[in-house]
């Protein structure tokens, strides 16, 4: 088997707004191969530059176009063409959307692999350890305490047992913060977890102080709260806040990991598998993330297919506690509707699946409806 | 003062070869405004993925399009302009090719700055230490390790040409401990015994090579080794700088955050940020001070078209302990004849331009040869 093509498909909501929402676009890859067979994957990063990686001419030795690396090679060896694509765009890649690239098309990969051999990934990846995961809803704080203590218990009637909030206003308005935290936790009670994403905008200080004031709310942990560049700045925090410190979303390669982890001691590791380099990478920091012995959340607010790729991960790592799920009602149409089958959460747990591959596939009319390039 | 309109240049040679010459294809940026003014910038990375960074459409509040950031903004405000490409294009990660766009779009401010200022880009830079600066050539080596008399040849060809420093890098060294001594001993013959020779490795060795070959080639009096080993892991340049023989010299792994982490863990001794990728010449400056600081060597990365190599030279002007300035000799038309005056060395030293803004301006006839989109 033999790879023909390599393909981006930029679907897009006719309006995007300014805000954090990153499900308003998504940079969809299909690996096409001679025996016919087509694997999935995508990258969650800006889908035009995604495309542009994918389809760039070579300039010198180490700075090519993924098509070009991958076309006329064998699917099955991920792992070859994992390192592959990572030398020969080590020029311009090694981190960020270079690497947001080669994520997607190694789940489109394990999908392949998955198809030819007709297994779940899962079990190409060492076997799952588990066949269902605890879902937490994934939500936007909204404008005021009570809309979001709103949402709050509309999750919890869902069944729905943790939840995070992040972005929209909070971080601006530290009164407003706590009054929205304690909002939360009023409005599902003492036994459900309760997350806070902060959406890096705080000093190492004010963290310090938030965590302890946040504390009082039982917040299982706290997300983001610094620039993603300020690992020193997470060391200090996480050395001295009463609530667990999480990051790792705009994170990428083990080696970014590692410093965050070993110098920035963060307690929650957070790879997004569709930018982090894909299943083949985040295993190995699953497993590095193991040995320090933290637990690994992958971060998932995209489509479908993210959420399919990190349930993957998540049944094989021993280290999982969470899958990430968008509530219902904050993604877009790309979040709920591109894939076949849907996920469901029941009684707050996603199931994981044993069909070939990732187990999912595109919905022709949502893809014709939102595709721009 | 407006910024009217962003365009992105991506040239070309008619034929690129897989080999490690980065000035085969070029990415120019013009930024226009209201006042007539032009800025002139370049970024060192993937030409149509940059192209694709500065046109993407938006995807979320961290994830714009450069031009879109750019447009109706005032080009003057350096810093708070900086700080906008980097927040709002969080979503592409690190470093990487997004980096090299916003150094290509503040190099392009500095040149609107100069102009409007009517001074070149080292006033506003706080002044120049000195107006001449010592070019080292920068070529090649023969993809045939066997190939000698073409290195002893070249190396003639240089020291007749004026430079007292060269560089020889990439092609067939590397592979193996009898040809790569060879290779220096012929580069050696040819440069005689009073020019200073540098070694580019090529990012290839382990470490127990590396240190063996700077222990086998220090009697050839090398001025660095660079780039002997991939950047990751760092620690491996800490132990290699701790025993080498021979100084070791590395470009910077992305951009300030990264480069300070590179100084600090792998102890390195000579850094090589590149103004067109580290993010410009603000973060370029605070690496040299940061390097000044660790007690190591800032030298710019500088192997693409003459609006790079301008750049450099008014950073290097503005440096008080450092003189020496890359200069291709790889010959491709983009590096040499793309901008007016044609910044070459005499003698082995390059006079800095002293024109308003870089000082240098694009042959049109030039770009209309080799522009590709």
């Amino acid at each position: 088997m033999r790879i023909t093509d390599v393909e981006v498909l930029h679907l897009r909501l006719d309006t995007i707004r300014d805000e954090a929402n990153g499900t308003q676009d998504a940079a969809i890859v299909r690996v096409h191969t001679d025996s016919g067979l087509i694997g999935l994957g995508e990258a969650d990063s800006s889908p035009h530059i995604v495309k542009a990686i994918v389809e760039a001419p070579r300039s010198h030795s180490i700075m090519a176009g993924i098509r070009e690396l991958v076309v006329g090679e064998d699917p099955l060896l991920v792992r070859r063409l994992w390192h592959k694509m990572y030398d020969g765009t080590l020029y311009f890649g090694r981190r960020g959307v270079g690497l947001h690239a080669i994520s997607g098309v190694d789940i489109a990969l394990w999908d392949l692999a998955g198809k030819a051999l007709g297994q779940p990934v899962h079990a190409l990846l060492g076997g799952a350890v588990r066949d269902r995961i605890r879902a937490y809803a994934s939500a936007l704080f909204a404008p005021t305490p009570e809309e979001t203590a709103a949402k709050a218990r509309r999750y919890v009637e869902l069944g729905f047992t943790a939840m995070k909030f992040g972005w929209g206003n909070f971080g601006q308005d530290l009164a407003r913060d706590v009054a929205q935290v304690r909002a939360i936790r009023e409005a599902v009670g003492p036994t459900i977890q309760v997350m806070v994403d902060v959406g890096i905008c705080w000093d190492v200080a004010t963290a310090v102080d938030m965590a302890h004031r946040l504390a009082e709310y039982d917040v299982f942990w706290l997300e983001e709260p610094l620039h993603p560049d300020n690992v020193a700045g997470y060391a200090t925090l996480s050395a001295r806040s009463p609530i667990r410190i999480a990051a790792g979303e705009e994170d990428a390669s083990l080696y970014a990991f590692e410093d965050l982890v070993d110098r920035g001691g963060i307690a929650i590791v957070q790879p997004d598998v569709s930018r982090a380099g894909g299943l083949t990478e985040s295993l190995r920091i699953a497993d590095l993330v193991h040995r320090r012995g933290r637990l690994c959340v992958p971060h998932n607010f995209s489509t479908g297919i993210l959420t399919a790729a990190s349930l993957h991960l998540n049944a094989v790592i021993p280290n999982a506690l969470f899958q990430e799920f968008p509530a219902p009602g904050e993604g877009s149409p790309l979040n709920s509707d591109l894939i076949s089958p849907a996920f469901s959460v029941q009684a707050g747990y996603l199931a994981i699946s044993g069909a070939p591959g990732l187990g999912v596939e595109l919905v022709p009319d949502v893809v014709d409806r939102y595709r721009v390039e | 003062m407006r910024i009217t309109e962003v365009e992105s240049i991506v040239l070309r040679l008619p034929s690129v070869a897989d080999v490690c010459d980065g000035s085969q294809d070029a990415f120019v940026v013009r930024v226009h405004t209201d006042a007539g003014i032009i800025g002139l910038g370049e970024a060192d990375s993937m030409p149509s993925v940059l192209k694709a960074v500065f046109e993407a459409p938006t995807s979320n509040s961290i994830g714009h399009g450069l031009r879109d950031v750019l447009l109706g903004q005032d080009p003057l405000q350096l810093e708070p302009l900086w700080q906008r490409m980097y927040d709002r294009t969080l979503y592409l990660g690190g470093a990487g090719v997004r980096l090299a766009a916003i150094s290509g779009a503040e190099m392009a401010l500095w040149d609107i700055a100069g102009k409007v200022a009517g001074r070149p880009v080292y006033d506003l830079l706080g002044g120049a230490f000195r107006r001449r600066l010592r070019a080292y050539a920068s070529v090649l080596f023969p993809e045939d390790a066997t190939d000698l008399d073409s290195v002893q040849r070249t190396a003639e060809r240089l020291r007749r040409e004026g430079y007292t420093a060269m560089k020889f890098g990439w092609g067939g060294f590397g592979a193996d401990l009898r040809d790569d001594i060879q290779l220096v001993h012929a580069a050696r013959q040819g440069a005689g015994d009073d020019a200073e020779l540098l070694i580019d490795v090529g990012l290839c060795w382990d470490l127990p090579t590396a240190l063996e070959r700077a222990r086998a080639l220090a009697e050839f009096r090398l001025y660095w080794l660079e780039a002997p080993m991939p950047h990751e892991p760092v620690e491996a340049y800490a132990e290699l700088c701790s025993a080498s023989p021979v100084r070791i010299a590395c470009e910077s792994p992305g951009g300030f955050w990264e480069s300070l982490h590179f100084l600090r863990r792998g102890r390195l001794h000579v850094i090589l940020p590149d103004v067109s990728n580290v993010g410009g010449l603000s973060q370029w400056k605070r690496v040299a001070q940061a390097a000044r600081t660790e007690g190591a060597w800032c030298v710019p990365h500088n192997f693409s078209t003459g609006i790079l190599t301008a750049a450099s030279l008014h950073l290097v002007a503005n440096q008080p302990d450092s003189d020496l300035v890359e200069c291709s000799e790889a010959g491709s038309p983009l590096n040499t004849d793309l901008v007016r005056p044609a910044l070459r060395p005499r003698d082995g030293y390059i006079t800095l331009p002293d024109a308003p803004g870089l000082g240098v301006e694009l042959d049109d006839a030039i770009v209309e040869r080799y522009r590709v989109s």
